[in-house]
């Protein structure tokens, strides 16, 4: 009976104590250092992971919403990620978070009629200058204009500074081709801006 | 094989002028703020800011403290192409992180000392970059300007366990702050208490430390532990309204589950 009673009690407890992860009701330390590297992670990762995020083309409005689901993957890959792998890791989760981000608002705006001409970028922030938050909406339209892959590679070099070697390591492509998309985009990026300007008149 | 001048160092191109626009990019404090609260971390809506850390392996580790860590450099060594992302550029990699890491290897209880206790004391202690910032990181710097979050909590580890899979999962950085192992063993004892059944006990002692408790360190899981403990106490329909506000405020919190459980009850 008292055997019945105490089944019945822990396994209550077990239903209840769930983590996500499924980890016993009972903290171990594993889980106290588990928990003590997430929060490490995440106030080390979290303004990187903001604007590699935007960058990779995130808009504003979805920026908390996709920087959280970073952390959230990382959060349940973690004790699958080792110390000195977790840069490259949450580089992976960023892009692959990005693209689907980008993926569902293009569906989005495709399905409403409205592709956007400029990006919501005069609403984020508003202590930005104008100009600056027109040139930021420049710098989505033209990005916006790239194959997904030499995108990644463009914000990967010329926003985020990685060398094309490295580059080739994160994406686990090889550094010809990683350097083909570069050239590639790179050439793109700058006519796309120059047409821009030039179409202008000079007006900024 | 060299890589091509970057399009940002064009002086005066409009490609530069373009690219730097992206160098004020992120989140802002409110969404800070939101992205913290939904992961369940507690402490001051300011994540770490990335500005004003710097390239240089060598001087980066005494001279950032551990709340301020612009971010993990590689443990890797120079060889390999992932060891020296970006060199500390606009993602403000230094190496502080490997220094962590050596310390979590063992090599040095008072280096860990140090950082930890560098984070705990002065509020105004923000890491002194070395070669002065690229102007991306400083636009990040000045735009997350907020004091700083909560010292890095790392437990204790159990002296028996080897490391396993290659990851460090503590430092002894917890012995050089009472309070944090105060903490992490105050928590302990409130599981404790719920799974032995003790929910009256448990309530108590979360009482207890939520009086004594340091900064919000455990702010959240002890919300949910005392949502957990009146459950169990048999006052559902006060766990369950508490549960209920804890979920619609944070929907994706990674408490979902076990609040979950205490609402099928």
């Amino acid at each position: 009976m008292r055997a019945w009673l105490g089944q019945s009690l822990q396994s209550k407890l077990a239903a209840n104590s769930v983590e996500v992860n499924h980890r016993p009701s009972r903290w171990t330390e594993r889980d106290l250092a588990d928990r003590g590297r997430f929060d490490t992670l995440v106030r080390r990762y979290l303004a990187f992971v903001g604007s590699h995020l935007r960058r990779l083309g995130v808009r504003d409005a979805e920026l908390a919403d996709a920087s959280q689901e970073v952390f959230m993957t990382l959060q349940a890959k973690l004790s699958d990620v080792a110390s000195d792998k977790e840069q490259n890791f949450i580089y992976g989760v960023a892009l692959r978070v990005a693209a689907h981000y980008r993926r569902a608002s293009n569906r989005r705006d495709a399905a409403l009629g409205q592709l956007a001409q400029v990006p919501e970028s005069d609403a984020a922030t508003p202590e930005q200058s104008l100009a600056d938050r027109q040139m930021r909406a420049v710098l989505d339209l033209a990005l916006d204009e790239l194959d997904e892959h030499d995108r990644q590679v463009f914000v990967l070099y010329e926003l985020e500074e990685l060398s094309t070697a490295e580059i080739a390591n994160l994406l686990r492509a090889p550094q010809g081709t990683v350097k083909t998309r570069l050239r590639r985009a790179r050439q793109a990026f700058v006519q796309f801006c120059n047409q821009h300007f030039a179409g202008q008149g000079g007006r900024q | 094989m060299t890589d091509p001048v970057r399009l940002r160092e064009g002086v005066g191109s409009v490609a530069q002028r373009v690219l730097r626009s992206a160098d004020a990019d992120g989140l802002r404090k409110g969404q800070t703020a939101q992205v913290m609260g939904a992961l369940g971390l507690a402490g001051p809506a300011a994540a770490i800011t990335m500005g004003a850390t710097t390239a240089s392996p060598a001087v980066t580790a005494p001279s950032t403290t551990a709340s301020t860590a612009g971010a993990a450099g590689s443990g890797t060594a120079g060889g390999s192409a992932a060891a020296s992302l970006g060199a500390a550029k606009a993602v403000g990699f230094g190496l502080l992180t490997k220094v962590l890491v050596a310390v979590v290897g063992g090599a040095g209880v008072m280096t860990a000392l140090w950082l930890d206790l560098a984070a705990v004391g002065d509020d105004s202690a923000r890491v002194v970059a070395n070669p002065p910032p690229s102007a991306s990181l400083r636009a990040q710097a000045e735009r997350t300007a907020p004091p700083m979050a909560e010292p890095v909590v790392v437990p204790e580890p159990e002296p028996a366990r080897a490391p396993e899979r290659g990851t460090n999962k503590a430092t002894p950085a917890a012995r050089g702050n009472p309070s944090l192992l105060e903490d992490v063993r105050a928590i302990d004892g409130i599981r404790a208490a719920l799974a032995n059944g003790n929910a009256n006990q448990a309530l108590s002692r979360l009482d207890a430390f939520e009086q004594g408790a340091s900064g919000a360190r455990f702010a959240g899981e002890a919300r949910v532990l005392r949502i957990e403990a009146l459950a169990q106490a048999g006052q559902l329909s006060q766990a369950k309204a508490l549960a209920t506000d804890y979920l619609k405020a944070q929907p994706k919190s990674p408490y979902a589950a076990r609040l979950g459980g205490v609402l099928a009850r």
